[in-house]
Order: C-alpha cells, then structure tokens, then sequence
C-alpha cells in the first residue's frame, strides 16, 4: 500500500533552496554542474585515482600516444610527454594544483574583498569616495597584468603567483560588494534594524550578510574563472609553478616544444583548462539565472 | 500619559528645509493623523519622532518624562509605507520579528519564540507563519507583519507613514480594524499619515495640517471637517468633498 498525506503538505523552500530548485530545472546549468563535479572529484581524488605517480618517468615508454592510437599502449591511457610520464596522472594532479590554488586566491580575496567593500559602502562621503575611484582606477588594468606586475617584483613560483592574483583579484571583490551595500544601506528594512537598535556591525552581520551571501556566490565562480586562467597563464609564462610541479598551464608550455610530435601534451591539459572554466562560468551563469528568478518575484 | 512635543525644530542640511517648530499632544489611546500635501514634511516628522532622524531644537516628552533617544526607540516603533520593504527578503518571519527583542530585551530563546508567536496571533497570523519568508507572504500578511514588528516591544506610541496607501480597500479595512482593535487592547497612542482623508475622518482622533514644514491647523478631527480655518485644510478638505458631495463647508 502507497503512502499517502491526508493534508496537504506544507512545504516552506528556504531562500537557497528555492534558488537551487530553479538552478534545477535549466538543464544546460545542471550539466554544467555535473562537469564541474567531475572535475574537481577527478582533482581531489587524485591520489586515489591516479595510476602512477605524476613524477615517475618510464624511460622505455618516451612520448607515446594515447592508448587509443595503435602505437599507444593500455597502460598509459593518454600516453606519456617527452620525459616518460604518464599524462592521465599529471593532468589529474596538475588540475588538483591549479584548482586548489585557484580556491585559496578566491577565498582569501573574497575575504577581504568583503570586508573592505562592506566598510567602504557604509561609510559615507569623502572616505567612501576616495577609496571608490582608487579602486574603479585599479579595475581598469587587467587582473594578469597586475599579476605580472606583481611576480616581477616577488619573483616567480606558485606561492607568489597565489598572492598576485590574490591581490589583482581583491578590488573586483570590492566593487561588487561595495556597489551592493551601499545600494542596500537606502533599503527599508536596513532602516527598521536601525530603528531596532542594530549597530552597524550587527546591521552587516543580520542583515546584510544573509542577502550578500548568494551574491557573493555568483561572483566567487566568475572570479574562480578568472584565477584559474591567470594561474595557467602565469604558468605558461614560466612565472607560476616552476617545472617538476605538475600545472595545468606549466604542462602546457612544456608540451609546446614538441608540439609538433605530440599533439595531446598541449591539447589536453589546453582541454582541462577548458572544461574548468567552461564548467565554472556554465554553473556562475545558472547561479546568477536562478537568483534573479528568486528576487524578482 | 500622554506625548507631548514641544517646539520640535528640524533644519536639513542638504535641502534647508525647515520644519516646525512643532508642538503637540497626544493622549494615551488617542490618534493623531498628519495630513498635508507633498513635501510638507509629514515624513520627516514621523521619522523625527521614532528617532531615525535628530532633531535640531525642541524636546520628546514621553509620560512625563523627557526621553533620549534610546528609550523612545523603544517606545515609539514607526510602521513605514511599503511594509514589503521593511522585511529582509533572506530571513524568515521568526528572525525579523526575533530582531527588536535581541536587541532591546534580555528574553531568552524560548521565550522570544512565545513572544512572537503571541504577536503573530494578535495581529492575526498563525504561529507557521514563523517559518516564512517574505515572498510567500501576501500584501495584507506582509503589513501584519511590519505592525507585529512594531508592537512586539509593546510600544507606547505607532507611528505610522501612509500605512494604508499601496493597500487594496478590503486589506485596508481589515489593517485598520486590526490597529484599532489594538489600540484599544495596548492602549496605544496612533500617530498617522494619510492622504486618504476619509481614513483620517474616521479613526483619527485629532488632526494636524501641515504645510511647508510648518503645523498650519492642529485640533478636533470633526472640527478641522467642518470648520476649515487655513487656506491648505480648505483646499485639502474641499477636494475630499468633491468626491463625496453630501456635505458642503459651513463657513
């Protein structure tokens, strides 16, 4: 015998689980998401899931094909680069650095983006606007330019690639949130908080922060986007991780010598960035569809 | 027991726009309806009196005693006109309603639920209405809301600006029938703007005219109605009489 309700169920959605019920219902985000998902699990679980270790060089098996080529062989699936190693677990372990380092910049620049565009959109007058041309003046150079700038100065790796792109990342951060806030401070029930006896601590803690969160979401992929791309590009240059690292643009720059040879060294980590970043703006764009069906009801 | 101001005095920095000086009383229970035509001030006083606005001169008295602004936040709690926009679209009814007693009372968790369930049930609501959130509540729901928000610290005077203007005619009738209702319960002073002025003709008490920032005709409601003595009461009273020509001005 079914189960049935003799009452008609009351369902109250929460705010983000009505956005994520609308995220549903696109398909083209879904599959989006189901990429990214598979992504960053192939990133994560790479030690797990890898079948040799990224630094393992086979000298008897220099610059095979992938396995589905008849020269290629099972064992390395998609084959091996100049050196003998396995391309399948680099790519893996290259896109676990890429990632994760593109995770920590977004983070700790969101962090801070929030805290200084929350005080800058709470205050008022000549703070308020000194700090917003600053930072529109600073918006106006591209984020790998600041980065570069940036390496030049710190030298180059992984870690100070991490803090360029932290840095070029921040007034981005700022903006968004400043822009917001500053439009939430005229809202009515800022003012009723206020009237209620809110500091303004408590009126960013209680009533901006729930509002900001979904906002801050939307912006955290695009900006995810954008690291993961600076740091494969800084990569690419030879200013990001530095060469026994497996990283996804590294990867590629070392494919590029003998490109001509080996295609699949640079198509496919050049096919990982892709997938990445079209998975991530696929899955921002959904975010940002689905919140605007939310809000504007 | 009453609300008195006295000489309130009021200079905009940006705008130079005057107001007052105002003086006026309010009796425990009674209602006073602000009427006056646009930008006459009507707002800012009423934000003036919750203290979301300083005043430059004069003095809030409050049961005789004389109130900074902490205290009259308290006691005085506005309603203001789009109530939609007073409720935070990302938090339920239980943390809106949940905000004024975490910030002016020491009530603990259970009893702040118990006190929001007792106001939702008095302004007419369900307890379930607690875990909702601002888009599944209708119009008339969402202003029972902002006035359970504004009686929940049991407020000695509402404030209220053009409380009924966005609202249907049958939610309207139900949100003053429910503040009157209350205000009998509470003994609450209602201190209202309205441009509708058969609302004011009905429920107000007593009746202030304002007009460019100054009190042009303060008294009776059936007094201002029937013996208009300022060029504005005429005007705003004669064209509420054009739409309802039973009655003519007694001079």
């Amino acid at each position: 015998m079914s189960r049935f309700s003799l009452y008609e169920e009351e369902f109250h959605p929460a705010p983000w689980r009505q956005t994520w019920h609308s995220f549903k219902e696109d398909h083209v985000s879904m599959i989006g998401f189901i990429l990214f998902l598979t992504m960053v699990s192939l990133a994560l679980l790479a030690p797990l899931l890898a079948p040799t270790s990224p630094s393992v060089q086979n000298t008897d098996a220099l610059i095979l094909p992938p396995s589905w080529d008849t020269a290629g062989s099972i064992n390395f699936i998609l084959g091996t680069d100049a050196l003998g190693r396995d391309v399948l677990s680099r790519l893996m372990y290259a896109s676990r650095v890429t990632f994760s380092s593109a995770l920590t910049v977004v983070l700790i620049s969101l962090l801070v983006g929030v805290t200084v565009g929350t005080l800058a959109g709470m205050l008022r007058g000549i703070r308020s606007s000194v700090l917003n041309h600053l930072l529109d003046a600073l918006m106006a150079i591209p984020t790998l330019l600041i980065a570069i700038i940036i390496v030049g100065i710190f030298g180059v790796g992984l870690l100070n690639t991490i803090w360029a792109i932290t840095l070029a990342l921040i007034p981005q951060f700022i903006h968004v949130t400043r822009n917001y806030v500053s439009e939430q401070m005229d809202n009515d029930y800022i003012r009723a908080s206020k009237l209620d006896g809110a500091t303004p601590f408590q009126i960013f803690y209680y009533s901006l922060l729930p509002n900001l969160s979904e906002m801050l979401v939307v912006q955290g992929t695009l900006a995810m986007s954008i690291a993961i791309i600076d740091i494969s590009a800084l990569g690419f240059l030879n200013l990001g991780a530095q060469s026994p690292t497996p990283e996804l643009g590294a990867m590629l720059a070392e494919g590029l010598d003998i490109a001509y040879i080996t295609p699949w060294n640079i198509i496919l980590p050049g096919l990982f960035i892709f997938l990445f970043v079209l998975a991530i703006n696929i899955v921002g764009d959904g975010l940002r569809a689905a919140l605007r069906a939310r809000t504007s009801r | 027991m009453a609300l008195i101001v006295n000489e309130l005095y009021h200079i905009s920095n940006k705008t130079k726009f005057e107001l007052g000086p105002i003086s006026v009383t309010v009796e425990k229970g009674k209602s006073l309806a602000i009427i006056g035509e646009n930008q006459s001030g009507k707002s800012l006083l009423a934000k003036i009196l919750v203290g979301a606005t300083k005043l430059s001169g004069g003095n809030i008295v409050l049961h005789g005693v004389r109130s900074d602004s902490r205290e009259r936040k308290k006691a005085i709690r506005m309603m203001f006109q789009f109530s939609s926009h007073t409720l935070n679209p990302s938090l339920s009814v239980k943390k809106i309603l949940e905000e004024p007693l975490i910030r002016n009372t020491s009530l603990s968790a259970t009893e702040r639920v118990f006190l929001i369930e007792q106001t939702l049930i008095q302004v007419g609501l369900l307890r379930e209405h607690l875990h909702f959130y601002r888009h599944m509540l209708s119009d008339g729901q969402q202003q029972r809301i902002a006035l359970a928000r504004a009686i929940i610290l049991s407020p000695k005077v509402l404030v209220a600006d053009e409380p009924f203007a966005t609202l249907d005619p049958s939610i309207r009738s139900q949100t003053i029938n429910l503040i009157l209702k209350l205000q009998d319960e509470l003994g609450l002073s209602f201190i209202f703007i309205s441009h509708n002025l058969g609302i004011v003709r009905h429920i107000a008490d007593n009746v202030m005219v304002l007009d460019k920032g100054k009190a042009v005709e303060i008294g009776k409601t059936e007094t201002i109605f029937r013996w208009p003595k300022h060029d504005v009461t005429k005007r705003l009273i004669t064209s509420y009489q054009s739409l309802i020509p039973q009655q003519t001005l007694t001079d």
